[in-house]
């Protein structure tokens, strides 16, 4: 039996938008987690076939428990069980928190600048929660992009953070439909909105972009061209089945 | 796909259609995923987390981090490329019994050793 295997237990799960949910997970000798790893889910069928997935962790250094936030695909062939029909108290086959290298550590002395598209946000906030409990003074900025207000994770308390943390602030982008009273409409992010919405190259911000594939890679290209060096970004790009959600 | 037409127009709502969400290409014809996507697969091999270690990589003498290679999973199996030549760093291959594991454009891994 394989100890990279564990089993957790769904401790809680709470509605995040209209199409998605945060689950809460109890794992015996978790001992936390860094911000920004990933989770893979194993399904096993009555038949014997499997599925695996690998889902961001919401939450930092929280002992035994950890938080996932997950947004059902439309045919997916996982996310609509753990969305809709998973219960507390039931069972799931985890392997990890697993990748040491999209993450942040508290020691890290760098500003840094996250930037999301829809449901990326999900391992930043996990950054933007260890931040907020450590000592770490440097600024965080975030930068999310959404399609509607509806669809943003973590709503209030974002707004929160943002208003009342001395060391977060946080910036919303909306391509779809904007809150009401907001000063422009709705348009897909340009370069020249991004750079104007994110800590400047010369403060050597470390930056961390999660979203669609094509969201990470144009936004990624945008930050070279403008001169933020290559080697300060990382990356998580979701995609296929094989992406971490 | 078409630029920023500065419209409030909404379009459709099939998620599929989100990347259409920003003004830029598509790019690259076969999506890939970065070295985090093959941590899971590679902790339960090689029962240490390698995602933050260094590798050189055999055809073009990279040396990089390998969670900045590039992971193609939309296969039967794992592909990790070289991000600087594109050149295969490695493959793995699960089976319900066994792994298959060729590193063999791998010229060497650094990893750092538990503190």
């Amino acid at each position: 039996m394989s100890t990279l295997w564990r089993v957790a237990e769904v401790v809680s799960g709470v509605p995040e938008t209209e199409s998605s949910r945060t689950i809460g997970l109890r794992v015996d000798g978790l001992n936390g987690n860094l911000a920004g790893q990933h989770i893979d889910i194993r399904l096993t069928a009555d038949d014997g076939y499997t599925a695996v997935r690998s889902y961001s962790v919401a939450t930092a250094g929280m002992d035994e428990i950890l938080e996932i936030t997950v947004d059902e695909l439309p045919d997916g062939e996982v996310s609509p069980y753990l969305v809709k029909d998973l219960l507390v108290g039931d069972q799931l086959e985890i392997r990890g928190p697993v990748g040491g290298w999209f993450v942040w550590r508290p020691t890290d002395p760098n500003p840094v600048q996250l930037i999301a598209g829809g449901s990326g946000i999900v391992p930043l906030m996990s950054m933007i929660r260890a931040h907020e409990a450590s000592e770490n003074s440097s600024p965080f900025r975030l930068l999310y992009s959404l399609k509607s207000p509806e669809t943003g994770f973590y709503r209030e308390e974002l707004l929160t953070l943002g208003q009342e943390s001395p060391k977060l602030s946080v910036d919303y982008f909306y391509t779809r439909k904007v809150p009401e009273g907001w000063p422009t409409t709705p348009k897909r992010l340009t370069a020249e909105t991004l750079l104007a919405s994110i800590l400047p190259a010369d403060t050597a911000p470390d930056i961390f972009i999660c979203g669609q594939t094509v969201f990470v890679e144009t936004v990624t290209e945008w930050l070279v061209e403008a001169g933020y060096p290559a080697a300060s970004i990382k990356t998580e790009r979701f995609g296929g089945t094989g992406g971490i959600r | 796909m078409t630029g920023n037409n500065g419209s409030a127009s909404p379009g459709p709502e099939d998620p599929r259609l989100e990347d259409q969400d920003i003004a830029g290409t598509a790019g690259n014809p076969i999506p890939h995923l970065d070295g985090n996507a093959a941590a899971g697969p590679l902790w339960e091999v090689f029962r240490i987390d390698i995602i933050a270690a260094i590798g050189r990589c055999k055809n073009c003498g990279a040396v990089r981090v390998f969670g900045e290679a590039a992971v193609y999973a939309d296969a039967p199996g794992i592909v990790v490329r070289c991000s600087s030549c594109e050149g295969v760093l490695l493959r793995l291959v699960e089976t319900p019994t066994k792994f298959w594991l060729d590193v063999s454009g791998l010229s060497y891994l650094q990893i750092d050793r538990e503190r």
